[in-house]
């Protein structure tokens, strides 16, 4: 659930990923770049013209900003709902163990790699035996009711690292309509990527944002969330919702895929924070990158330096940022709000079987 | 009765010897998803080459690179590669699919 942002901020304006202080020069964006800055002449960084409709509130800008490597450059300026322009999320939880895949969303696979697997009512009901653990009870067992967080006050109280004590044994989910009315997150993201000295890689506190607008997050704290027996559910695309980043997704599951050089390569499905484009894990014969650099990168002549998405259970999107990225306001490095850590307790410790929780 | 004795220690010790080694590995692929990923980076820096193993007999390649700001992670950066299983490792038998469960596919990925 995105849970490794869990400091409040004072507004519910996030600044996602990458906003500055200092960005006086503005212009609208027409799909433009800037190549004065550019050390490889192929890759042109983001095209805004692939952004589906409703991916943005307000009409991108170029602006002035300067990367966490002290480069002066341009950024774009890119302001968004913090929800996916094309589509409502969901579903998420199943409401009984009888509820099927039609019904209900995904989860990640134990295995760590491949497809996520289907959060049906059976899944909930043989969580013991699945992660071989007799505490997982997220069902009444006499009426077959999965206990999930149904209320606004139940998933922010359970959407966050520290999970509070009566919302264990929870299947999370929760509602766009929980978030301020006027909620956002604003993305600076170079205009032209810059290649990083191998010695300021930056690690992925957000891999980006979607092509529909919703960001692509950083790996979510799976110890913490199943240390704390609850799913932080996915809808079937990957994504879930929590109250600072609103939809997000730390999967790649082909909601969000453009066929750009129609080449047979892997579809687009967003950005990078430092402007370089992310594809799909698979190509259009099925096929894997064979060799790619350490964060999931690759260079060919026809797209540049981009990343290749992780598989759908793998739990990270791209492995590290390749280029120079913004420093946010008031945060350390680059990529969005402060990262979370583990809940109170430490890990290991099977919690108590809340008497109080009810199925919803 | 002496030797009686002995030799059903020592059978014992033949039949509960396998037996403790396939838990032993069984409980290894049982952990949470991440946890071989970030135990394989445990004592490595960021960068180095890492590898691990994960449920059937899949084979993992990659970096380690910090997931947080303290823990490294194995980046996977090959696609993933099949192991020999081994015909002593029973725990292969460790499946999802034992379980009930089905997998989201991604019909869309390839468009």
């Amino acid at each position: 659930m995105g849970l490794s942002k869990f400091h409040l901020l004072p507004t519910m304006t996030l600044f996602a990923a990458l906003f500055v202080g200092g960005c006086n020069k503005t212009s609208e964006v027409v799909a433009q770049q800037d190549n004065t800055t550019a050390k490889d002449p192929v890759t042109k960084g983001i095209d805004i013209s692939l952004f589906k409709e409703g991916a943005f509130i307000k009409a991108p800008e170029i602006v002035d900003c300067e990367t966490t490597a002290g480069t002066k450059t341009t950024c774009y300026k890119l302001v968004t709902a913090g929800r996916p322009g094309t589509r409502a999320p969901g579903p998420f939880c199943p409401r009984t163990i009888n509820d099927t895949s039609e019904d209900t969303g995904a989860w990640f696979s134990k295995e760590g790699s491949g497809d996520l697997v289907d959060l049906t009512g059976d899944f909930i009901a043989n969580l013991s035996t699945y992660y071989d653990d007799p505490n997982w009870q997220l069902y009444d067992t006499d009426t077959g009711k999965v206990r999930y967080t149904a209320t606004q006050e139940a998933c922010f109280g359970a959407a966050r690292p520290d999970v509070e004590e009566q919302y264990k044994q929870n299947c999370i989910e929760c509602e766009m309509s929980y978030l301020e009315e006027d909620f956002s997150l604003t993305y600076l993201i170079p205009t032209t990527p810059i290649p990083a000295d191998s010695d300021r890689i930056e690690r992925v506190r957000t891999a980006g944002i979607a092509l529909d607008g919703a960001e692509l997050a950083g790996p979510a704290p799976v110890d913490e969330i199943l240390g704390s027996y609850t799913i932080a559910a996915f809808d079937d695309c990957g994504g879930h919702i929590n109250a600072h980043q609103g939809y997000h997704y730390h999967s790649v599951n082909g909601c969000t895929n453009i066929d750009v050089n129609h080449d047979g390569y892997a579809p687009l499905i967003g950005y990078a924070p430092d402007g370089y484009a992310i594809y799909a894990m698979r190509d259009a014969q099925g096929k894997e990158a064979e060799s790619l650099d350490e964060c999931r990168g690759t260079t060919d002549p026809i797209r540049g330096y981009h990343y290749r998405a992780a598989s759908p259970s793998e739990n990270m999107i791209i492995g590290c940022l390749h280029g120079e990225t913004v420093r946010p306001v008031g945060m350390e490095g680059a990529g969005g709000p402060p990262p979370g850590g583990p809940p109170p307790g430490g890990e290991g410790h099977p919690p108590p079987r809340p008497d109080d929780a009810h199925a919803h | 009765m002496h030797e009686n004795r002995w030799r059903q220690s020592l059978w014992s010790a033949a039949l509960l010897l396998p037996l403790l080694l396939i838990t032993q590995k069984a409980a290894a692929h049982a952990g949470p998803l991440n946890k071989a990923a970030m135990a394989v980076c445990k004592d490595k820096q960021r960068s180095q080459a890492c590898q691990y193993e994960g449920h059937h007999n899949d084979l993992y390649i990659g970096t380690c690179q910090y997931m947080s700001d303290e823990d490294l992670i194995c980046v996977r950066n090959k696609p993933i590669q099949q192991i020999e299983p081994d015909p002593s490792d029973t725990s292969s038998s460790h499946d999802n699919t034992d379980q009930g469960t089905s997998s989201k596919h991604n019909e869309g990925e390839n468009n």
